[in-house]
């Protein structure tokens, strides 16, 4: 008999199989998705042939609501679940794709625009975190997190930084539902305000891009407004996550002086290590199509591809919030977490009214 | 939360894998069009 027959293997898929496992989850986003894009198709089709002037809600909100009573009420069973994981590469490969919209020089410009709000916005957040933290008690490294997770890109930073500043696995935990359950809250709330105030498209992305702070819901609020708006949203965000090395590097260096951390030995590599790379792919499909590379028809394509891509995240952002689990998490970093946004969401839509109605810049 | 601890190191260069893949196909006309 052989030794592997006599020593019990762990179980483990052939790599084939693995993508198997993923499969019933992607059909379920893509069935939430679709069936949101269905709705607002029926819900449009319907007031047109009754002359009713019905609004107009985007499948992006159908999305997310479905998945939200999918997981909230009947929960999400354990053989879809690697599947809605998947929505996170949806979410960057819908990004790079959506490079194919911009042209390298306006990357460039508004970029350059949005990276001036992005400091700004980083440096109130930081500081308005740290002293609310401070001010409510709250352990010093779930401050740290609460202010990496709201400066930066939410969820992906918190998990980054959790690592280099030897936080607890709680912390994170109640720092990431806070974050998430501000985020869902932007999500409604932020397209009702920009209505209201009747921002430019331009000016509203940015916003959403800036104040909102998980990628997916950022995207989705972009998308609630507009398409235009979506695409700045993205943008100001991906400027946005572009710094997550330079910040989380800070705190790592911060946290291994107070020797509650191990110290960084090569800066470069950390820095390297933290950048998100699908900015990347990003800027070079960007620069594919300034070079001329596509046809028009061909430019389409690629930003459809990626509007399915987003399809598939936002009915993975409803399946994945669940409510109940956000409420279990306690009140206080909710607290920091809600004071601290709601602030940061009023000063940056300050700054952006100021910048578009008093210079003109947007 | 674990599905939200997806996000890795890994799962951005998959992403940029997948979406220029995606690109060349759509590029050679291997990929019909592409309808919203």
């Amino acid at each position: 008999m052989s030794e592997s027959a006599a020593i019990p293997q762990p179980y483990v898929l052939h790599p084939s199989l693995r993508v198997l496992r993923v499969l019933p989850g992607i059909l379920l986003l893509a069935g939430i998705g679709f069936l949101g894009k269905l709705t607002e198709q029926t819900i449009a089709a319907y007031g047109k042939a009754h002359h009713l002037a019905l609004p107009n809600i985007e499948y992006v909100l159908w999305a997310i609501l479905y998945g939200l009573i999918v997981s909230n009420v009947a929960g999400v069973p354990a053989v879809f679940r690697p599947g809605v994981a998947t929505y996170e590469f949806w979410l960057k490969a819908g990004i790079v794709l959506l490079g194919v919209r911009f042209l390298l020089g306006d990357v460039l410009k508004m970029g350059g625009v949005s990276v001036v709000f992005v400091v700004i916005e980083l440096t109130i957040s930081i500081v308005l975190m740290t002293l609310l933290g401070r001010w409510l008690k709250l352990s010093p490294k779930l401050t740290s997190l609460l202010a990496i997770g709201s400066s930066i890109c939410g969820v992906s930073a918190i998990i980054a930084a959790k690592g280099a500043i030897d936080a607890d696995d709680e912390d994170a935990s109640y720092a990431i539902a806070a974050i998430l359950a501000l985020g869902a809250f932007s999500l409604f709330a932020f397209p009702a305000i920009g209505h209201l105030l009747g921002l430019s498209d331009h000016a509203f992305g940015l916003w959403a891009g800036l104040a909102v702070d998980n990628t997916a819901e950022a995207t989705a609020a972009g998308a609630l407004y507009s398409d235009a708006a979506a695409k700045f949203a993205v943008l100001a965000k991906t400027a946005r996550n572009a710094t997550i090395g330079f910040v989380v590097l800070a705190y790592a260096i911060y946290w291994s002086r107070k020797s509650q951390a191990d110290r960084v030995s090569h800066k470069a590599a950390f820095l390297w290590q933290k950048f998100p790379k699908f900015v990347l792919g990003f800027l070079l499909i960007s620069a594919l199509a300034t070079a001329g590379v596509f046809a028009k028809a061909q430019t389409t394509d690629i930003a459809n591809l990626s509007r399915w891509a987003f399809l598939l995240t936002f009915a993975g952002v409803g399946l994945q919030t669940n409510l109940r689990e956000l409420r279990k998490q306690g009140l206080r970093p909710l607290a920091v977490g809600a004071i601290g946004e709601f602030a940061i969401a009023a000063i940056t839509l300050g700054l952006l009214l100021g910048a578009s109605r008093g210079l003109g810049l947007l | 939360m674990s599905g939200r601890s997806v996000a890795k190191v890994g799962l951005d260069w998959w992403a940029v894998i997948a979406a220029l893949l995606a690109v060349l196909l759509v590029r050679t006309g291997v990929l019909p069009h592409i309808l919203w």
